[in-house]
This record gives C-alpha cells, structure tokens and sequence, in this order.
C-alpha cells in the first residue's frame, strides 16, 4: 500500500513536470530552414490617446498618484544626468521659459510669459511673468535665469540644447536674452528642458542637487530617495492653475511582473507596460490601455566602410529585400508604425507625409536581386553577408534582427546573428567593427536631432554615427534645417535629406515602435508626447 | 578558544584580499567602459572621456588595484559609487539592514518549518506523514523561487489584498519575500534535518537511554536532535551567509533596496567601486557567519570544546 502510494505520488510529479507542456490554440508559423524567427502575432487593438475633456472630476486632497520606475535613479542634478525617469518627475516639478506643445505645435508660456526673435534669429529675447516662485519660497529673478543657462551650458547632457548659445544676459530685471552663434531654430524645442534653477539653493546645496529639488514648477518635492521613492506635493504658490492631483509618488518597482500585478491591484495608478502585457490590462475592466506616443526610431546599419557593405548597391539590394511591415507584426507585435524611414515622420522639419513615398524603399526582391547581380555577386547561390550584431536583452531590436535573418534568406542573402552584450556591441558598432547593427532610440523632436546620427560629425562616437558614411551633403543639409526658420523650407531640406539617405542607403528603418502604457479608470490621464504633465491630470469618479 | 578566534580572523585577510583581485579583475576584463555605461549611450564623447579619465580607468591595472588597496587598507575606505556619487560605505550602511532582515525572517521560516517537519518525518519514518515531507522538501528545493514568488503576490497582493507587493517600507512588505524564500530553504532544511536524525536514531546511545526509561520526547529531542545539530547548523550557517550576500532574486521581484539589487546595477553599469565594496562585504559576512557556527560547534559539541581547550 506504501508502495503503492509512493508510486502514485511519483507519477504526479512526474506528470506535473509535463503539464506545462501543453498544446497551444495559436497556430505556429513555418520557419525558415536558416532562421529562428519570431512568429506574428495578432497585432494590437489600441487606439492612440483621445485626450478629451474628461466627463467628471472628483476632487480627493488626500489621495496619492502612485507611479513607478523600473530602475533606481541616478543623481538628480538635471543638468548631468538626461535619463528619462529622471525628466518624468523634473516636468513635475521644474520648468523651462517656456513649454513646447508637439501635438499643438505651439509654444506654451512658462517662467517667461513672451518672447520673440530677432529676424535674423539669432537673438531671443524673453520677458519673465512676474511672482513666480521657486518652492524655496523666494521669488525668481533674471540672475536666476542666467545662472541656470550658463550652468546648463557647462552640463554635458544638454550640450545639443545649448550648443548654438553663445551668450545669455539680463538687459533688466524682467528681460532675458540668449544670443545665438548661428540661427538654429530647434533651439525653440530645447528651450523647455533647461529647466530655471534657483542660484541660492544650488549655491547651499554645494552645487550638489543628486538628492535635492527646487524649480517653479506645480508640484514641489517632499521626500527623494532614489533607490525607493520620490515623492511630491502641490506647490501652493504656483503661479498658475493649481494641480488637481495634490501629490504623487514615484516608486522603484525592478520587476515588470510585480509592477504589473500591483497596477492591477490598485497600488499603482499608472503604468508603462510591456506589449505582452496590453492583453491582460485591456481584459482587466478596471483599467484603461493606451500608447505614450514616442518618436523613437529603429533602423539597421550597415558597415559601409566593410568588404561587404561598401558597395550602395548591395545596400539598397538589401533595403529592398526587407519586408517593414511584416517586422512591425513579428518584431513589434504590431505596436508600432512601420515605414522605412530612418526618421520618425512625425518630426518637425520632416516633409508632408505625402511626399515621403518616393524616398521610402519598398520591397522589390527583382530588383533587389537585379542591383545583386550588378554589383558582382551569383543570386542563384546562398550569398554569405557578413553578421547582424545585436543584443537579445533589448528584445524590442533583437527581433527585428531575427526576422531581418529570415527574410534575406528568402532570397539566398544569408546573414548570422551575432548576440552580444550591450557593452560589447557598443564597443564594437562606433569602433566599426561589425557589418550590420540593429539598433534605435529617440532623438528629440526635430529632425536636427538626427544629425548625431545620420551625419559624419559623430562618426565612430558613442551615442553617434557607427555607419562611416562620411557625406558631406547629409551634413550640409542638417545645418541647413537648422538655420531655416521658414517650417516649409525646412520640410523641404528635409525631403532632400531624405533623399540623400535613400541615394546612399547607410541605414534602413526598420519600424517606430509604440510605448504602451495601463492606467485605473478613476484617473482622467492627459497624455502627452513622451513625457506627461500630471498637473493636467485629475480624479474621475 | 581565542587563539582559534583570532587564528581565523586573521585567515579571512588572504581570502578577501584574492577575493578583491578576482572581482577587480573581472570587472576589468568585462567589456565598456563606466563612462558610457553610467552616461549612458548618448552623451557627449567627450564626457564619457573625462568621466573615464576622473575615476582613473586609463591607468594601469595594477595602478587601480594598488589604490583601492591603499584605501580600503589603510583609510577603511570603500570608495564613492561611480554611478550616484554616495559614499559606498553610506550606501551599503543603508542596503544592509533590508537584506539582514530578509536574511534573518528568512532563516526563522526555514527553521520554523523545515525543522520540526525534519524530526516528525524521521521519528514517523514511512508513515504517510514522511512521504508528504519528504515531497514537499523536493517540491520546496526544486520550486523556482522567482515563480513562488510571483505566485504569492498574485495570490496574497493582487487576489488578496492582504499584502504589499513591493518595497521595504514596513514589517508587512517583509512577509511576502521571507515566506518566499523561507519555504525555499525550508525544503532543504528539512532533508538536512530528517537525514541526520535518522542516523542518530540508529545509534546505540538512543537505545540506551529508551531501555533506561528516558522518556520518548527527551530521547528525540534532548538526546537524537542536539547530535544532529551540527550539520543542521552548517546548512544553516552557510544558507544565512548566502542570503547575507543578498537575495538579488528576491529583492529585484520585490523591490527591496538591499545589497543583492545594487550589486545587481553596480554591475551593470560598471561601477567597479560598488562592485567592489558588496563583494567584500558579502565575503565578510559569509567568513563571519562561518565563524560564528564554529563557535557555535564548540558550544553544542562538548567534544570540540575540549579540543579547542587543549
């Protein structure tokens, strides 16, 4: 009977081990015999953020915001770190001279409450609102000003935000002026995030703000602990509308998993998610989905100055055996816009969208075989092009790697991938060592942003240009859209840009993915691009 | 006894010192460089430089070891954290007392349950009481504690709402992660303790005092399970010394800020300094600890008492 039991008990470990091999409802994709490719799914079903006047507004003085970060933070000196969980609480509770409405297009007053430039655009010159007041209580002052842009200009992050100044000054007590080295009109959409610092508490603080927070905006800090929480509250003397959300919290939640169930537990009230997690939050029905619009931008490089990738007609071959939106499925799980653009369409500077068709590659394996033929190699033979580096801890540009794999050896184009860790790929990609890379990121909001890119004066830099396409008509026509005040002009310059990356295909975009993000339904969430502004957010009933 | 002490003492010096050079050297060899990984990708070149430059990673390696020596020898100084600028000996002052807490609740569960469950599974060895025991040792040991875990958040936080799911801010985010863990050691505990009760229960000491009348509890407990304490404690010693070294599992799922989770992000962004000082600090605590159940040994065991005597 022992026995009996003991093999009985046997028996379901053993059949406990196999129960998590079950079948699966979703069909499985064929695979490639050279690949392993991902496979597609169903896509998504979110829509983009509607931000509609909410229907109720319940007023709760005591209730708290709670948010999290998947990470600790770095110090909090805004002028050394530019990290985005950092920027998320610093649009809380600093501000610039004045904010930048992307979705509006249009400027909106902050510490200054006007502005203008000179024609030839190379003087700004602000007029400061009166009684605004940092949350040290003292009132902020021209030298205030001053102090926060030349400290700004020292900050190593915020170089391309103060590169073009050439010097600030204070004609007066409520004039503030910023002349320019050279007429540079992204400099309207850096303007937000040099965030006005109060001169006396950054000089008590031994210039050390890692731990400590003062700035004019809605919410003041009341407690930072970075490896825990920060935590914030209405600033009772903010010049402008007061925050119907009185205090928000920000707490460091590492697992996505546990974030998640806390989310949907109501510890938290607004969570960036993954995009596995959208179908559990979207089924959850006392919570709303919605994506964060990014303008984030994933492309694969080539090594232009390798054996294999040197020549522009394998490039654009390769551009053209590329199928975007069967990454955007299999690589983004549909959360994304799939165009081949290695800049987001969105961007200011960029053409209309209409115009973009003829610099777009589209796939066109004849002709991609064709420019094969041409430029020397047997397409009725497997062509063997070298390796993708990449690193699989960033899933979001491994799998585009992956399907990039498949979808060349379609045509006998047979790459490997080459996994390697992030340190090491980066060590490898600006030293030029590889042959094609995957990789992506968000580089502001006007198409100049891009210069650190695309153009040849961060050739082989970290955070730069790991192509080594030196050409010198891409770097003209970046300064030229700076210097261009005219948007239409500037559309313009952009489309020959454009061309010019189509002409010599460094690059190829490979898709602009979405950030998704779940919040609780009594939360009326006003959502913004990239970084949110809670004091327009409020309670709902 | 003390000259043992001070003996072992003195013998933690070679083993932290090659502990310092394999983590130091390790770093090292790791590819990138802390100025990127602490500025991340997209600053400027020449910042990256000069970060590299300021914390001395174009020196020599021998030149860098030779200063971190200098300090932590001669100054006690562990050093600042490359990535936030504090005090390494103030950030670990901070961590420390979470993962001691989670170290020591943790221990508490495991002994509580694995312990007594030990004992009845050996004394009732067959019965149906010792098959469940010894399943849930296996299933306990074997169970990832990452999915334990999650498992008891779903249940306790999400379905519940009994419990936090994160942070360290009360005895009740505690409760969650130590259970977790607890139970995972428990199952090991338990082996440990059925194992070596049943060898003593064999023996013919046990005989002895049952035909002289001593009665059944005293015999287990007084007589069986003090001579079984000694490899029990091992287990234990060296369970407690690991989870001082920080459960990074346990801290990163529940967003406990003890040592494990910096020694996590230390490494991630290259900061050897941080790196550094939590792998000493693990290795002294482990050594300590270690320490602690010799002394220990000599207090149970008569035996070695004597010894250490002589």
């Amino acid at each position: 009977m022992k026995r009996l039991l003991a093999l009985l008990l046997a028996l379901l470990m053993v059949a406990c081990v196999f129960s998590a091999c079950g079948k699966t409802d979703e069909p499985v994709a064929d695979e490639p015999e050279t690949s392993t490719a991902p496979e597609a799914s169903s896509g998504p079903a979110v829509e983009p953020p509607v931000n509609e006047a909410p229907e109720t507004i319940v007023e709760d003085n005591d209730r708290v915001l709670q948010l999290a970060v998947n990470t600790e933070w770095k110090p909090m000196d805004p002028n050394e770190t530019n990290a985005i969980i950092s920027k998320n609480v610093w649009y809380q509770v600093y501000e610039g001279l004045f904010y930048y409405d992307h979705a509006a297009g249009e400027v909106v007053p902050r510490v200054a409450e006007s502005y203008e430039v000179s024609p030839d655009g190379l003087t700004w010159t602000f007029k400061l609102r009166d009684n605004v007041y940092f949350h040290n209580g003292d009132v902020v002052t021209v030298d205030d000003v001053v102090y926060s842009y030349e400290r700004a200009m020292q900050g190593s992050p915020y170089k391309n935000h103060t590169a073009a100044i050439k010097s600030v000054s204070a004609p007066d007590d409520k004039t503030f002026v910023v002349e320019l080295n050279y007429a540079y009109s992204p400099f309207q959409t850096y303007i937000p995030e040099i965030w006005i610092l109060s001169e006396k508490f950054v000089t008590e603080h031994n210039n050390d703000l890692s731990d400590a927070m003062c700035g004019t905006g809605p919410y003041m800090p009341v407690s930072i602990d970075r490896s825990i929480a920060i935590e914030v509250t209405a600033f009772d003397k903010y010049y402008g509308e007061a925050p119907k959300i009185k205090h928000i919290k920000w707490n460091v939640l590492t697992d996505s998993a546990a974030a998640a169930m806390a989310l949907q537990s109501g510890d938290l009230d607004f969570l960036d998610i993954s995009w596995s997690q959208v179908p559990t939050m979207q089924a959850d029905p006392n919570l709303n989905v919605t994506n964060i619009p990014t303008y984030h931008t994933a492309y694969m490089s080539f090594n232009c100055q390798s054996e294999l990738y040197s020549d522009v007609r394998v490039r654009q071959a390769l551009a053209m055996l590329i199928d975007v939106e069967e990454i955007g499925l299999v690589a983004f799980e549909g959360y994304c816009d799939s165009d081949p653009l290695v800049m987001h369409p969105g961007l200011i500077g960029m053409p209309d969208a209409e115009d973009l068709d003829a610099v777009s590659f589209k796939k066109d394996p004849e002709k991609a075989l064709a420019l094969l033929a041409e430029a020397g190699y047997d397409t009725s033979k497997e062509m063997h092009m070298g390796s993708i580096i990449t690193y699989p801890e960033n899933h979001y540009l491994f799998k585009p790697a992956q399907v990039i794999q498949a979808q060349l050896a379609e045509y006998n184009v047979i790459v490997e991938l080459e996994p390697l860790e992030a340190s090491a790929w980066s060590a490898r990609y600006y030293a030029g060592e590889y042959d094609l890379g995957v990789l992506g990121g968000s580089y502001g909001t006007d198409i100049t942003g891009y210069g650190s890119v695309h153009g040849s004066t961060s050739m082989g830099k970290s955070g730069g240009n790991g192509t080594f396409n030196y050409n010198e008509k891409i770097d003209e026509l970046f300064t030229k859209s700076g210097q261009e005040q005219d948007l239409e002009k500037r559309k313009a310059i952009g489309l020959e840009l454009l061309q010019e990356l189509y002409n010599s295909c460094p690059q190829i975009g490979v898709g602009h993915k979405y950030n998704m993000a779940a919040y609780t339904k009594d939360l009326n969430a006003f959502i913004r691009l990239d970084y949110q502004i809670i004091a327009e957010w409020s309670w709902a009933a | 006894m003390w000259k043992y002490i001070l003996r072992r003492i003195f013998l933690m010096i070679p083993v932290l010192l090659a502990i310092s050079f394999v983590i130091f050297s390790l770093m090292t060899l790791s590819p990138g460089d802390p100025g990127s990984a602490i500025l991340g990708a997209s600053a400027e070149p020449e910042a990256i430089q000069a970060f590299n430059e300021s914390v001395g990673y174009y020196d020599p390696f021998f030149v860098r070891y030779g200063n971190y020596l200098k300090n932590l020898i001669f100054k006690f100084d562990l050093g600042i954290s490359w990535a936030t600028k504090n005090s390494l000996a103030a950030e670990i002052a901070n961590r420390f007392p979470i993962t001691f807490q989670i170290a020591v609740y943790s221990m508490v569960v495991a002994i509580i349950v694995g312990i007594p469950l030990g004992v009845l599974s050996a004394v009732k060895q067959y019965s149906m009481l010792d098959h469940i025991c010894r399943v849930m040792a296996i299933a306990l040991a074997s169970v990832p504690f990452f999915w334990l875990g999650l498992m008891m958040i779903y249940w306790f936080s999400l379905k519940l709402h009994l419990l936090p799911a994160f942070g360290a801010t009360s005895f009740a985010c505690y409760v969650l992660p130590c259970v977790a863990l607890g139970l995972h050691y428990a199952g090991r505990e338990l082996r440990m303790t059925r194992s070596c009760m049943l060898e003593n229960l064999r023996q013919d000491f046990i005989r002895t005092a049952r035909a002289k009348g001593v009665k059944e509890e005293r015999v287990i407990l007084h007589h069986a399970l003090r001579n079984s304490l000694l490899p029990i404690l091992t287990t234990i010693g060296s369970h407690f010394g690991m989870l001082l070294g920080g459960a990074i599992v346990t801290e990163s799922l529940f967003s406990m800020p003890g040592i494990g989770y910096y020694l996590l992000t230390s490494i991630r962004s290259k900061d050897t300094p941080a790196t550094m000082a939590v792998a000493m600090v693990m290795a002294l605590s482990f050594s300590v600890v270690m320490l602690v159940v010799d002394i220990l040994y000599a207090q149970i065991d008569p035996r070695i008492k004597a010894r250490f005597s002589k």
